[in-house]
């Protein structure tokens, strides 16, 4: 896979007044992704959650914000009138040199408000994680039953009880572990993004 | 040939720990490749599993901490975290795991539940195997009637096409006219699983008078890998009116048609049960599908 060269996206800041996101770039890009509409959509969606999970991989902060930076970026050279053949690889490129930038200014943060910065939130806030649980209890009814159970009897056990029955809920499904845990991930994506929901209902994300 | 990108690199990925020219070729496969992008997105959650349970390293936990002290990561975790209680929660006091005993009572206590749930679980296995048997002879003798039906009513057309020429050479002024027979009129309908309603309500599904059935595609989600499946067909009561066994998926595995026979379709209320056959042979809930059925 050859890189596309975007030495020169990368390095001119998004920022230039002379330019401006419009609806008319953006359905330019929707274009380059696929002539139809709907499957220049799932085509743009799966290129943004490879570039939040690219950015998040690679330790960055606020990795949906660059993912979309990136977009923005690539968005902007095609409305310039540059042709790209395959745009995910291309918005690769360009997020490389954004996680370059992105990691030199987290660096740089970092020295300057080392002193300061106050510590972390803990993965074990009681308060956060109550809320989730009232925003999920509310989303896994409504999963379907065969969902909410797959998810339920997943995480059921103990640590060392766990693995044995994964394994039995695997041959009771008739698919290989691999299988398993990539179809309780798709559901847990889906009881994830109806969480976040709920969250932002309550006015509880930040 | 053997994937190179095995769980043991990913996961390295996934803690910071490869070299930059190996997170390239990764990332680069990624982009490309949607499976190799859910693996890694199941590593993830395994690794996320291993920081709760406090197996991961000192230096896999100080970078977890680290990087992803905030965002995506932290809330999938705090996501599977509260997946872990309410899975707790849902088995309840009555299933409490019973204090550890000194080891060699322990082991013998083990020993002697282990052949007890071996037996038990033997038992409970031949009373599923049986049932599927009977189960199965059951659609067999469905399929069977079918036929027979099938068989009897493609002779009867027949032959009502072979009546013109004899009744030509054997005139019975009296004998009424043959009544033809009722046109096959097949509609196809696309359901999606779940309650979901649209603003119309549910999928609305009319039944001709001269109808003989409707064929449903069942949509599906996510490809579920079942070779077969079965379909059964209730009333919003949730009494059994009609099943088919056998059912294959389509090729790409997003879909399952089915013809419902008019003669099942009640007026009201329908649910479909989508089961797919397991690797044992029995059936697993898959996707459920709810309609409305009015006659004309």
């Amino acid at each position: 896979m050859s890189d596309p060269g975007p030495r020169s996206v990368g390095d001119r800041p998004a920022e230039d007044p002379a330019w401006r996101l419009s609806r008319t770039a953006f359905d330019r890009f929707l274009v380059a992704l696929d002539a139809d509409r709907d499957a220049a959509a799932a085509a743009y969606e799966r290129i943004r959650s490879r570039l939040v999970k690219f950015f998040s991989w690679r330790g960055c902060t606020f990795p949906e914000e660059r993912a979309d930076e990136t977009i923005t970026r690539v968005i902007r050279k095609i409305d310039e009138g540059l042709a790209v053949r395959d745009p995910a690889t291309y918005c690769y490129g360009v997020a490389r040199h954004v996680l370059l930038e992105t990691l030199k200014q987290q660096e740089r943060e970092r020295d300057a408000l080392s002193r300061f910065r106050p510590a972390p939130p803990s993965v074990d806030d009681d308060e956060d994680r109550e809320r989730r649980i009232e925003c999920l209890q509310r989303c896994l009814e409504q999963l379907a039953p065969d969902q909410r159970e797959l998810i339920l009897d997943y995480h059921r056990g103990d640590p060392g009880d766990r693995i044995d029955g994964r394994r039995r809920l695997a041959e009771r499904l008739g698919i290989g572990l691999n299988a398993l845990r990539i179809r309780v991930h798709r559901t847990t994506d889906r009881v994830e993004g109806c969480v976040g929901s709920c969250l932002r209902r309550r006015g509880d994300v930040k | 040939m053997p994937d190179e990108l095995d769980d043991a690199l990913l996961t390295r990925y996934l803690t910071g720990a490869c070299p930059e020219d190996e997170q390239a070729r990764i990332e680069e496969r990624y982009f490309a490749d949607d499976a190799t992008f859910e693996r890694l997105c199941a590593l993830e959650d395994a690794l996320i599993e291993q920081r709760l349970d406090g197996t991961l390293s000192p230096e896999q936990r100080a970078a977890f901490d680290r990087e992803h002290a905030d965002g995506p990561r932290r809330d999938r975790l705090l996501a599977i975290a509260a997946m872990r209680r309410a899975a707790r929660d849902r088995r309840g006091p009555a299933t409490a795991r019973p204090r550890r005993l000194a080891a060699p009572a322990w082991m013998a206590a083990a020993a002697a539940l282990v052949l007890a749930v071996g037996g038990a679980w033997l038992l409970l296995q031949n009373v599923q195997l049986r049932r599927s048997l009977d189960r199965a002879r059951a659609d067999g003798a469905q399929l069977q009637q079918q036929h027979d039906a099938d068989g009897r009513r493609i002779a009867e057309l027949q032959r009502q096409r072979a009546a013109p020429a004899t009744a030509d050479a054997n005139p019975q002024p009296t004998a009424a006219p043959p009544t033809p027979p009722p046109r096959a009129v097949i509609a196809t309908i696309v359901l999606r699983p779940g309650l979901l309603r649209g603003p119309q309500g549910s999928p609305q599904v009319a039944i001709a008078p001269a109808g003989d059935g409707v064929r449903l595609q069942l949509e599906i989600d996510d490809p579920l890998g079942f070779t077969a499946y079965r379909v059964e067909l209730r009333t919003a009561a949730g009494d059994v009116r009609w099943t088919r066994d056998g059912l294959a998926p389509s090729r790409d595995d997003a879909s399952v048609s089915v013809i419902v026979p008019a003669a099942a379709l009640q007026a009201g209320e329908h649910e479909l049960v989508l089961q797919g056959r397991a690797g044992n042979g029995t059936y697993e809930d898959a996707a459920r599908y709810y309609f409305d059925v009015t006659r004309r």
